[in-house]
């Protein structure tokens, strides 16, 4: 064997050994991404930074919506908007059971009462509502649920809606969502992860919640339950305190 | 003109008599004045006090196995035993652990600083029922410092450690025609970082401690790097006078259309960006009044933000990751309507 055949055959080796602590070195793999129709919804231009929490979202995706928020977003022409996406991320100002858009307030109590029903209907799944006491929990008020599910209710098939039921500081909130995004994207639950991103990134004040349909209480983005009916009166909250 | 003032006069008393950052000023028959700037107490920020910056000390980066090995010992430490069988490394480094049979169950470790998140799972807690012995909050406390030490996390200066709060986790349901039931499920304790009798704010510097059933660990966030200090000489700090300006250019920005707005709080802390920086900065609690919704015609949304005292920040704030965001759209559905 020459002196030529010898580096050959040690550099064949080095790559095999090399190749082989690859493979058996790494035992994780890299992250089993979901992303399916995601929209982003931004309350206000004008208003402080609303964009960059809803882009810290929406950046984890391949997302499908990215929009100054308007009402009709929200209930007039929701089955091409809010509930065209499988999950939407709004961020703005808020008070109990309603947001605050460009243009004008959307009140949830009614956004359903229009010919495009409320959401879930059509397609989504889960909204965020990130936004100061817009999901009231019992500590602020007994009926913290009719406000969803009555008729006029955006409660039509809707898996989960996240938000706040105390003030969100605008400090954290681009680390909220970033975090939050990362972990949907990986597959967590969906209001697990929101209530951790807020233990782990919020101010400590500013608790979270959330309202669901009981039987959807363990979706992740990665696998869901069957959608709820449209007409029901069951549900659940979560929330810090 | 004094039918004016006495307005005026009113609705600022009305606004220090406002409790909670929830509140709503219901102000339907009063003339909305139009950014009323109330800047109490920018007249000395920063005090006598000798300031120090704090740099987080490096720590070896760790591997899989060594990510792996911190989720094990506590693990055993807290006589917990949730199969954590899927590893994933997320973009940015992250690595998580995660269980097939509970989705919320997670330890997610950031390998270059060592800070983690762990969650035992929240699927035990789904039952209409509340969790058998939970701590009181007196008793949390200590409770959540005995279990930090029985898993080997406690910070080096445990004085640095303080409660911040002690909360929880509930759950209520709403079914049908019956009256609503409230659970009880876990219990918070938030411990904070006071450094040279500064309390630390921001991302970083934080333990949060989740209690169960008998006061059993249900989760632990850790993100409490140990930190060198360093002192800030006079002149690098920005003049009061500097820093007030800012304050009021800051909260013009953060506040945008309100129509009131009112400084509750500026006070000097530190701010740790949770990328090993801790530097002080003056941290501003404003209330700001926005048109609301037909039946409530002022709305306070109160807006936070910080103000760094240095005249060159080495630390990542909230206003500078602004930057790195693309704008919306407008929504052309809007022009057809």
């Amino acid at each position: 064997m020459d002196t030529k055949r010898i580096v050959v055959s040690r550099r064949r080796g080095l790559f095999s050994l090399l190749l082989l602590l690859l493979i058996i070195g790494r035992p994780t793999c890299e992250a089993l991404a979901v992303d399916r129709l995601e929209g982003g919804y931004v309350g206000s231009k004008t208003e402080g930074d609303a964009t960059t929490p809803v882009w810290n979202f929406i950046n984890n995706f391949k997302y499908d919506q990215y929009f100054y928020a308007e009402p009709f977003q929200f209930d007039s022409y929701n089955n091409e908007r809010v509930d065209k996406m499988n999950f939407s991320y709004f961020v703005g100002h808020g008070s109990p059971w309603q947001i605050k858009c460009q243009s004008n307030w959307v009140d949830l109590r009614t956004a359903g009462a229009t010919a495009d029903k409320g959401w879930g209907d059509t397609n989504a799944k889960f909204v965020t509502l990130h936004a100061c006491n817009v999901v009231a929990s019992p500590i602020e008020v007994a009926d913290w649920y009719s406000a969803w599910t009555n008729p006029k209710g955006v409660f039509g098939g809707i898996h989960q809606v996240l938000g706040f039921h105390t003030y969100a500081s605008q400090s954290c909130d681009q680390d909220i969502s970033e975090y939050f995004g990362s972990r949907v994207k990986a597959g967590s639950s969906v209001w697990q992860a929101w209530f951790d991103a807020i233990w782990l990134r919020g101010d400590g004040t500013e608790k979270g919640s959330a309202v669901m349909y009981p039987p959807s209480e363990g979706d992740s983005y990665a696998a869901w339950s069957y959608d709820p009916p449209a007409d029901h009166t069951w549900l659940r909250i979560w929330y810090q305190y | 003109m004094k039918k004016f003032i006495s307005t005026i006069a009113l609705m600022s008393m009305t606004a220090l008599l406002v409790p909670g950052p929830s509140s709503v000023l219901l102000a339907r028959h009063a003339k909305i004045a139009k950014n009323i700037e109330r800047p109490v107490k920018l007249n000395n920020l920063i005090g006598k006090k000798k300031l120090e910056t704090y740099k987080a000390i490096a720590v070896r980066p760790l591997n899989y196995k060594e990510a792996w090995n911190v989720l094990s010992n506590i693990q055993e430490k807290s006589h917990e035993s949730v199969p954590f069988e899927k590893a994933e490394q997320l973009t940015g480094g992250r690595y998580v652990f995660t269980a097939e049979n509970d989705h919320s169950a997670i330890f997610d470790i950031d390998p270059a600083t060592g800070s983690f998140l762990l969650n035992f799972g929240l699927k035990k807690y789904t039952h209409e029922h509340s969790t058998l012995n939970l701590p009181s909050s007196s008793q949390a406390p200590e409770i959540a410092r005995k279990r930090l030490a029985e898993t080997g996390q406690l910070p080096a200066n445990v004085k640095e450690m303080v409660v911040t709060h002690v909360g929880g986790l509930d759950m209520a349901v709403a079914k049908y025609e019956f009256k609503p039931l409230t659970f009880k499920k876990l219990v918070t304790v938030q411990f904070g970082r006071v450094l040279n009798r500064l309390s630390v704010q921001g991302p970083g510097s934080r333990i949060v401690v989740n209690l169960g059933e008998d006061g059993a660990l249900a989760g632990l966030i850790r993100n409490w790097p140990e930190v060198q200090s360093k002192k800030v000489a006079k002149s690098a700090l920005k003049s009061n006078a500097l820093i007030r300006k800012e304050i009021l250019q800051q909260l013009r920005i953060t506040a945008g259309d309100a129509k009131q707005t009112y400084i509750r709080k500026a006070t000097l802390v530190l701010y740790d960006d949770g990328r090993g920086v801790i530097e002080p900065a003056i941290f501003v609690v404003a209330d700001a009044r926005y048109v609301g919704p037909k039946n409530e015609p002022l709305v306070n949304n109160p807006v936070d933000f910080y103000v760094p005292v240095l005249k060159r920040p080495a630390a990542y704030y909230p206003y500078m990751k602004s930057r790195n965001a693309n704008p919306p759209g407008y929504d052309e559905h809007q022009k057809s309507r």
